[in-house]
């Protein structure tokens, strides 16, 4: 039955195999710093406001801000393509889901459901076709991954004082993931599979505060601070190699050998994040404000081998950005003044532990926020184009483009008594 | 306004669908996953002679060709009858002893053979006998020879008769009903029903019939007149047929000639197989990779591409092979039927895949490999198919492993 439910688990997981960056292959993949549209648009890492004015929805002590309880949803779509390859890669998949409740412009709670890590790649060969042994032999590879580590969260934030505010969040991994590398001999693919499936958890602090404030300008401070709790353990299957023979994707008494042997082993420590993120934000006061973002972030797990495609690691990944948002105002009466524009500009700099060379990320966003309904619900819009450059390694070029839709309505809303 | 179900809705829709599209594409340069080959030279081979074994043939043969003796067909017929018949009792005519009711009288008995040939004329003189003293079974296709098998068979009970009509040719055996009620004795329910099949004055060599193997439509019979009577008016009269569901033709094979044991030879008729040894040293499959061929490959002496044989090769558990050609009485070496392997002849190449089989033998760490090779049971039993052995140069038989590694 054991066996079984694992095969079951496979065979479901083909069915969300996406295409993605090449860098998806190394370990656990590039870790996600922005999960939600509004984020994505700015180019942000979810510190600074990029919702509504003064709101992050990625940053729980700005959340007692929102006027109303909202619903927020991320879809995105990528269109990867390396600088080696004619070919891009297109996919398209969940980016979270979060629930928010302001109480009473003072405290707020969320629960949200987010992907941690992207693992999902799909990459292949040529073909190659030669004579080995009077046998014309055509072969090419194929390599897939998908899945990932994903966090339920939840999060609360207090108010210090009049201005500044902090903000708990408590992640808990779970997930799996599964990995296939494929050789084809004149069409019989043999393969090997792997199977993880994921444990762990970690905890935020944020903090946001207004530090000065003019006639003309607001200056705002946020930060955030990730801690590993319990560091990523995996239980890790790994499906020796096969031929299948029945061309139906998992090992079966069809296929040779008939009985595929499976390796299981329990893994501790194969991810512990902790990240440092400050933020800066004017507000003008007229809508307008820039930002300024940076994050250090690093990952203090020592046993991630043979849980991607290859067996690397990031180790380490640094983030700046910044960029400027004007907030739309429900209020106003030209079209324009009642839209969200975003605009932001990053670099990241992901640090591989056996690669000595570092993957420099940059990229360039844009963002709309447009209103609409009577509690304020709201569809984002972003688009985001970028490179991910390493010297002797992948080169590729991607864009993303993402849409979001937030759903509000009013909670905790004293009602009137019955006249 | 948008209705906000639906947005609940399509966020769902978004959740649950992912889509993929193309695959990048990479150039070959690191990474995991190859195809390697690796040959090795058989050892040893050599022809072995066995009494022939005509189970599972789609023919049964009688008469004598070319120096071979088909002494008798053996044959088995079922004791349940085609179609059930029901009597006034409530009881069920099915299997053969259910014959033994008052109200059922045996007309006739008539076994019935299938000739492949049509238009059959012959002085040939073809009888039956039948096994009233042996109670078990009579034969066994996998081991019954010209050797061994069993001569327990009564006198003749019967001469046939060749019936021609205008497709096809029968002969027909009619027993006499005493002989009959040996079967259906009460004491001996589970009687053999088997009965044997000769020939005398076999002056135009071989005669062919259908064989129980060669399906339903070409089956021989043992069809039984009665008479039922269903009550003090009522008499019907019918029959109930019981098709033959095993048979075996037990033939002597002729002496070898010295081509047959030149090289490497095999024939179902003269009982001929062969052996080989292979020697794979200290290799062994690489940590994590798979047979994606184990090639046990033969070159075919008489250049004729039209030959597509389907040749049979096992795994022997035997280490040690006899040097030279031998004879045996009966098979003396043992057969890993679960690790059986079989190949068409194509271009007069012959390879058998035997991966399962070296997986198996590697896995129990062995280095010395045993396989024979024999003709298939569907090949022309007359026919001698001969391959180089390990005393050819050019074409040494070898077996050739293409593997995958991780």
């Amino acid at each position: 039955m054991y066996y079984l439910r694992l095969v079951f688990i496979l065979f479901f997981s083909y069915s969300f195999y996406d295409a993605q960056s090449i860098y998806s292959s190394y370990g656990l993949g590039l870790p996600r710093s922005s999960f939600y549209t509004s984020e994505n648009g700015l180019g942000s890492i979810g510190l600074v406001p990029n919702f509504v004015n003064k709101v992050s929805i990625g940053n729980p002590s700005t959340w007692k801000y929102l006027k109303n309880a909202y619903i927020n949803s991320t879809y995105e779509s990528q269109s990867f393509s390396l600088k080696e390859s004619i070919s891009s890669s297109e996919s398209s998949q969940f980016g979270g889901i979060q629930f928010l409740v302001p109480i009473r412009n003072t405290y707020a709670v969320g629960l949200s459901v987010k992907p941690v890590n992207s693992l999902n790649t799909f990459f292949k060969t040529d073909t190659a076709s030669y004579l080995m042994h009077d046998e014309n032999l055509s072969l090419h590879k194929e390599f897939k991954s998908g899945g990932g580590v994903m966090a339920s969260s939840f999060a609360f934030s207090l108010p210090i004082n009049a201005k500044m505010n902090v903000g708990l969040s408590f992640d808990s991994f779970f997930g799996s993931s599964r990995t296939e590398k494929s050789i084809i001999l004149n069409n019989v693919y043999y393969r090997s599979l792997g199977i993880n499936t994921f444990k762990g958890s970690k905890y935020n602090v944020f903090f946001s505060g207004d530090f000065f404030e003019s006639e003309k300008i607001i200056l705002s401070i946020y930060s955030g601070i990730v801690k590993t709790n319990k560091p990523l353990s995996a239980y890790v299957y790994n499906f020796d190699l096969f031929e299948d023979t029945d061309g139906d994707l998992i090992p079966t008494s069809n296929d040779f050998p008939k009985n595929t042997n499976v390796d299981t082993l329990k893994v501790e420590n194969i991810y512990a994040p902790n990240a440092f993120s400050l933020g800066f934000n004017i507000d003008f006061k007229n809508s307008l404000n820039t930002y300024f973002e940076f994050q250090l972030w690093n990952d203090n797990a020592q046993n991630i081998k043979s849980l991607g495609l290859f067996n690397d690691q990031i180790v380490s990944n640094s983030h700046i950005g910044t960029g400027i948002v004007k907030f739309g105002n429900m209020n106003d009466k030209d079209w324009q003044d009642k839209i969200t524009f975003r605009l932001g500009v990053y670099r990241k700099d992901y640090k591989l532990l056996s690669i000595g060379n570092n993957i420099i990320e940059n990229g360039l966003s844009l963002g709309l926020g447009i209103k609409f309904g009577n509690t304020a619900n709201q569809l984002d819009l972003s688009y985001k184009n970028g490179s991910r450059t390493s010297e002797n390694n992948f080169s590729e070029t991607f864009k993303q483009f993402s849409i979001g839709i937030s759903v509000g309505d009013i909670w905790f809303l004293r009602r009137r008594a019955k006249q | 306004m948008l209705n906000r179900q639906a947005i609940y809705l399509a966020s769902l829709l978004l959740y649950f669908i992912s889509c993929e599209e193309k695959p990048l594409m990479l150039n070959d340069l690191d990474l995991s996953l190859s195809v390697d080959t690796v040959s090795f030279d058989v050892l040893e081979s050599t022809t072995y002679q066995v009494p022939p074994l005509m189970g599972g043939s789609k023919y049964l043969y009688l008469g004598q060709d070319s120096g071979y003796t088909f002494d008798y067909s053996y044959i088995r017929a079922s004791k349940f009858s085609n179609s059930q018949y029901y009597i006034s009792s409530g009881k069920t005519i099915s299997q053969l002893h259910d014959y033994v009711d008052s109200s059922i009288v045996i007309d006739s008995v008539k076994l019935t053979l299938n000739f492949v040939d049509d238009s059959i004329t012959s002085n040939s003189l073809f009888y039956l006998r039948y096994f009233p003293n042996v109670s078990d079974s009579v034969f066994s296709r996998n081991n019954s020879n010209y050797l061994n098998y069993n001569t327990n068979y009564s006198d003749i009970i019967s001469y046939g008769n060749i019936i021609n009509d205008t497709t096809s040719s029968k002969l027909e055996f009619l027993v006499d009903t005493s002989y009959f009620n040996a079967f259906i004795d009460t004491n001996i329910t589970d009687f053999n029903n088997a009965f044997a099949v000769g020939i005398y004055n076999t002056e135009f060599g071989f005669y062919r019939f259908y064989s129980a193997n060669n399906g339903q439509s070409t089956v021989s019979n043992l069809s039984i007149y009665f008479k039922h009577f269903a009550n003090d008016t009522l008499t019907i009269d019918t029959l109930s047929s019981h098709n033959i569901i095993d048979d075996l033709t037990i033939l002597t094979p002729p002496k070898l000639e010295e081509a047959d044991t030149l090289n490497l030879s095999i024939s179902l008729a003269k009982g001929l197989k062969s052996l080989l040894k292979i020697d794979t040293g200290l290799w062994e499959m690489p940590k994590g990779g798979i047979f994606r061929k184990a090639e046990l490959i033969l070159n075919l002496i008489t250049e004729d591409s039209s030959n597509s044989e389907i040749i049979n090769s096992y795994l022997l558990t035997d280490i040690d092979l006899p040097s030279t050609f031998n004879k045996y009485e009966k098979e003396i070496f043992t057969y890993d039927l679960t690790n059986g392997s079989s190949a068409a002849l194509s271009n007069t190449k012959l390879k058998f895949n035997h991966r399962s089989a070296l997986s198996k033998s590697l896995s129990e760490k062995k280095s010395i490999h045993t396989f024979n090779i024999q003709p298939n049971i569907d090949v022309d039993p007359f026919k001698i198919l001969q391959f180089y052995d390990t005393k050819s140069v050019e074409f040494h038989p070898k077996l050739r492993i293409t593997y995958v590694l991780p």
